[in-house]
Order: structure tokens, then C-alpha cells, then sequence
């Protein structure tokens, strides 16, 4: 009970009008150093994934015979979520390494720099996102669908999920500075653990479960309902990512209130 | 408005020595390295009471202590054992230039130095504009910090941090750095600052850095409070059984 009430007040304590102004300062900030002085610029945030989706949607047709209307939009709804979520992942234990020194010495509120990462990448991811989206539709290759008009309430749950788990991912690497490392590796493989490439219709059906509970495509499932199959996620689904967004929230702050006590004399 | 008030009461602050400990698996089961890290005292039983008036000047050598004093009271370090209490709002100087980004223009630098500090809130384009003028940088200030020379990058630190009205004030050995006109200034500005805040607590090597400003005197060595007492007092001690200068 207690660690609810402290999770509550704690949250409560981050409502502030200038922290969350503070985290959208540090990640403009950010945004605009890594793509200054490229001739791209911002551009290579969707070029990235794109030339993944080019050569997924030439190569895995070939490989692998499996039944997927439009496998162009597929790809690319689950190859841009993909991304998201495993650049947040890889990114963010180093948010607090990398600010020793500011955490060191100012007095700021630590989980402004976990948050003003994953503030980035979504903010990224959606502006990518919705660019190929715009141009699919432009392009004829999907049609638009008033469905969409869901699409925010899944991923406001996708982007609480990442931001829990990016807490406790930045407290804890200066702990386990392998952090990183494995969590390269965790991508890597989970890329081919969860139906991002191919449908889960390939999977065997008594084999389906596992991946059901996969929390990668827990998130994935429901934006590739909406936007690739046009439908409504059904009840199941949503409850699955709904209850994904409440226990990464709980564990990281688990994880949180174990590890922000002495990890400044771990950086 | 509540009083400021510091209070540390048998504080204990121990921090980590990652070196001592098993930081990769070869070190660990064949070096035969401890995973638990290896706490290294850094503050003992201190205990400190400030209240409105107090200019306390907290001298030591290198590693004595006197910097975690203030990062305890700004509440930067966790403390292993003890008390804190502080009432006010705290700025402390020890974070000038901290956050700075060199690829970023000097005015974006005052925004983002405020945000790193916590205090959005306070900033805006008149005081923006009083910190430009007084870091004297002009049209400079569009340019990004890493055309500057280091001077001008800590007159604009300098600049930066001193605008702030704060109950409780924390330094650490900031003298400005510049020209001799811009530290004769600067040294004016925080003198007022200094004399404005409730509490302020000065970290220096010596007394006469601060004997004008300070009004309380602590000794501290080895991550322990050795002595309270006047200017001349404090320095003695210190020549004679510290640095033992005859």
C-alpha cells in the first residue's frame, strides 16, 4: 500500500508545468545538436527505417512464402514501432552517464534526462511515422481510415510503457554498466522473436501463445491493427497493453526507488 | 515564508569505490573481486546548524571534505547516516558552466543552464538580456561556445549563475575568471548576492579569500568538521596542524 501511495505522490510530484518544459528544452536541444551540420538533417530519422522497410519488402517475399495483403504497410507500421521502442532501449542507460556531470552538481530533478530521450525519439517516431503514413495514402498504396483517429490513445500507452522503462533502465546502468551491451543484444534477437518481418499467421498455431505474450508485440499488434488491417484492436488486445503500460510503470519504479539512492557515486 | 535553516546533524556520507569492486566477470571469478562495492568514507559524523545571517567560510585542503558539505546540503549526495534538514531555496554556485554545450549559441546556453538547474520558472528575456550585458560577450552571444576563448566562457558561467536571488547561497571557490575589470565586477555582484542571501556557505583554501565576507569559520580535514571558530583562529590551526607551515 505504501509503495502505491509513494509511487502516486511521486508522479504527482513530476506535474509540473516547467518539468515537463525542462524535459521538451533538453530534447529540442538534443534534437537540433545531432542533426546540425548534416546535409539531411532531421530527414535521417525516416530514411533509417525506410531502408530497412525497402529491404525487408524485397528480400523476405522471396525467403519466405507467406500471405500478407499490402506488405508495404505492414512493414512499415511494425518496422517504425519496432524502432522506437528498441532505440529507446538501447539508448537510454546511458541518459544518466551521460550527464555525470550535471547530475553531479545541479540540482535537477534526475528522471528529466531518461524522459527528455524517450520525449525524443517518440516525438521522432511520429514525425517519421506520419510522414510515410501521409505518403502511403497519397501514394494509393493504403487507403485512410477514420480508424486511425485511435491510433494517439495506443500510443500515449506505448510511449508511458517506454518512459517507465526507460527510468529504470538509466538508474540502473551506472550499477551494471553492461546494461547496454545486453540490451543491443536483447534487441537483436527479440527482432526476430516477435512477427515484425513476417505475420504471426507463420507461427504454429500451439506455438502462437508465446508470442502473444511477447511484450514487444504486445505494443506492435495494436498500432498494425489500425493502421495495416484498418480495424479496431479488440478488447483483449488493448487490456494486454493496458496492463504492459501498468506493470513496466510498477517494476521500474521498483527498480527506481532500489537504485536512485547511491547511483550518483556510480557514474 | 519559512526561515532558512540548514541543519546537518552526525551526517555520514559514504561514497563507491567501482575500482575496488568486480566491475567484469574476469575481474570477478578470477581476480576474486568482490561484486559488493567497496564503500570509501567521504564525510564523518558532521554536523553543521545554520540560520539567517550566517555567512560560514569552510576551509580545508584538497579532499577534505568541504565540497561534499554542500553537495549534502543541496542534497546532490545521499547521506549513509544522520540528519539533513534545509529549509529555503538553495542555489548552488558549485554548478557554474555545468550542462554548457559547445556546439549551442551562448543565448541558448543561458536557457539551457537555467533548465539544467531547475529554475525555468525564473527565466525570462529581461533577465536574459541583464546576462548578456553583463557578460559584456555583445553580438557574440550568437555564436556557439565553441568559438569562444575560455574566458568568455566562464564570464558567461559566471553571468549565467550569478543572477539569482536565493535564501541560501553555495560556493565553491568561484572567483570569476576574465579581465581585471569583469572580475572586479563580478566580485561586486556576489558580494551583494552574498549579502543578500539568508545563509551562505563559502568552500575556499584559505581564510583570506573570505575573511571579509564569512562571519562563522570551519576547519575541516579528512571528511571531519575539526574546528569552529574566528578568522585568525581557524587559520592557524589549519597552517599549524594541517598544512604545517611554520
Amino acid at each position: 500500500m505504501r509503495f502505491v501511495k509513494d509511487f502516486f505522490h511521486d508522479l504527482l510530484s513530476k506535474c509540473d508545468k516547467y518539468y515537463s518544459l525542462t524535459i521538451i528544452l533538453i530534447s529540442q536541444n538534443t534534437l537540433s545538436r545531432q542533426y546540425r551540420d548534416s546535409v539531411l538533417g532531421i530527414l535521417w530519422t525516416l530514411i533509417q527505417p525506410t531502408t530497412q522497410v525497402i529491404i525487408y519488402s524485397i528480400i523476405m517475399p522471396h525467403i519466405m512464402r507467406f500471405p500478407v495483403e499490402n506488405y508495404t504497410t505492414f512493414l512499415i507500421t511494425s518496422i517504425f514501432t519496432w524502432s522506437f521502442i528498441s532505440q529507446t532501449l538501447v539508448t537510454t542507460p546511458n541518459s544518466l552517464i551521460n550527464n555525470a556531470e550535471i547530475i553531479k552538481r545541479c540540482i535537477i530533478s534526475k528522471t528529466i534526462f531518461p524522459l527528455s530521450d524517450v520525449s525524443r525519439l517518440f516525438y521522432n517516431y511520429i514525425i517519421s511515422f506520419l510522414c510515410m503514413y501521409i505518403l502511403l495514402v497519397l501514394l494509393s498504396i493504403t487507403k485512410f481510415d477514420t480508424v486511425v483517429l485511435l491510433l494517439p490513445l495506443y500510443l500515449i500507452l506505448i510511449f508511458i510503457t517506454l518512459a517507465a522503462i526507460s527510468i529504470a533502465l538509466a538508474f540502473s546502468a551506472p550499477y551494471l554498466k553492461d546494461l547496454n551491451e545486453i540490451m543491443t543484444v536483447l534487441v537483436s534477437v527479440s527482432f526476430w522473436l516477435t512477427p515484425i518481418v513476417y505475420p504471426i499467421t507463420i507461427i504454429p498455431e500451439h506455438l502462437r501463445y508465446l508470442f502473444e505474450f511477447n511484450p514487444f508485440y504486445i505494443m506492435i499488434k495494436p498500432i498494425s491493427m489500425i493502421v495495416h488491417q484498418h480495424v479496431i484492436p479488440n478488447f483483449l488486445d488493448s487490456l494486454y497493453l493496458i496492463l504492459l503500460t501498468v506493470f513496466s510503470s510498477l517494476i521500474s519504479y521498483m527498480i527506481y526507488r532500489v537504485c536512485r539512492k547511491n547511483f550518483v557515486f556510480y557514474l | 515564508m519559512t526561515l532558512a535553516q540548514i541543519k546537518l546533524q552526525n551526517v555520514y556520507v559514504n561514497g563507491i569505490d567501482t575500482h575496488a569492486r568486480a566491475g567484469t566477470l574476469r575481474q570477478w571469478l578470477l581476480l576474486n573481486k568482490t561484486i559488493k562495492a567497496k564503500t570509501i568514507p567521504i564525510l564523518r559524523n558532521v554536523s553543521l546548524e545554520a540560520k539567517p545571517g550566517d555567512k560560514i567560510g569552510i576551509i580545508g585542503r584538497n579532499g577534505s571534505g568541504k565540497s561534499s558539505v554542500l553537495k549534502v546540503i543541496s542534497a546532490n549526495y545521499p547521506i549513509a547516516k544522520g540528519h539533513r534538514l534545509v529549509h529555503g531555496t538553495i542555489a548552488p554556485l558549485i554548478e557554474m558552466g555545468a550542462g554548457f554545450d559547445h556546439e549551442q549559441t551562448g543565448i541558448k546556453n543561458i536557457k539551457l543552464s537555467f533548465a539544467y538547474r531547475g529554475r525555468l520558472k525564473d527565466y525570462s528575456s529581461e533577465l536574459e538580456q541583464k546576462i548578456i550585458e553583463f557578460s559584456e560577450l555583445g553580438e557574440k552571444i550568437y555564436l556557439p561556445l565553441k568559438t569562444y576563448s575560455s574566458g568568455m566562457i566562464s564570464r558567461l558561467a559566471f553571468s549565467s549563475a550569478v543572477f539569482q536571488d536565493p535564501d541560501i547561497m553555495l560556493l565553491d571557490e568561484v572567483l570569476a575568471a576574465g579581465d581585471a575589470g569583469f572580475i572586479s565586477k563580478s566580485r561586486s555582484v556576489l558580494r551583494k548576492k552574498l549579502d543578500a542571501a539568508s545563509i551562505a556557505i563559502i568552500v575556499s583554501h584559505a581564510t583570506d579569500d573570505i575573511q571579509e565576507i564569512c562571519n562563522r569559520f570551519i576547519l575541516m580535514d579528512q571528511g571531519s568538521i575539526i574546528m569552529e571558530g574566528s578568522a585568525k583562529e581557524v587559520s592557524s590551526k589549519y597552517k599549524k596542524d594541517i598544512l604545517k607551515i611554520k
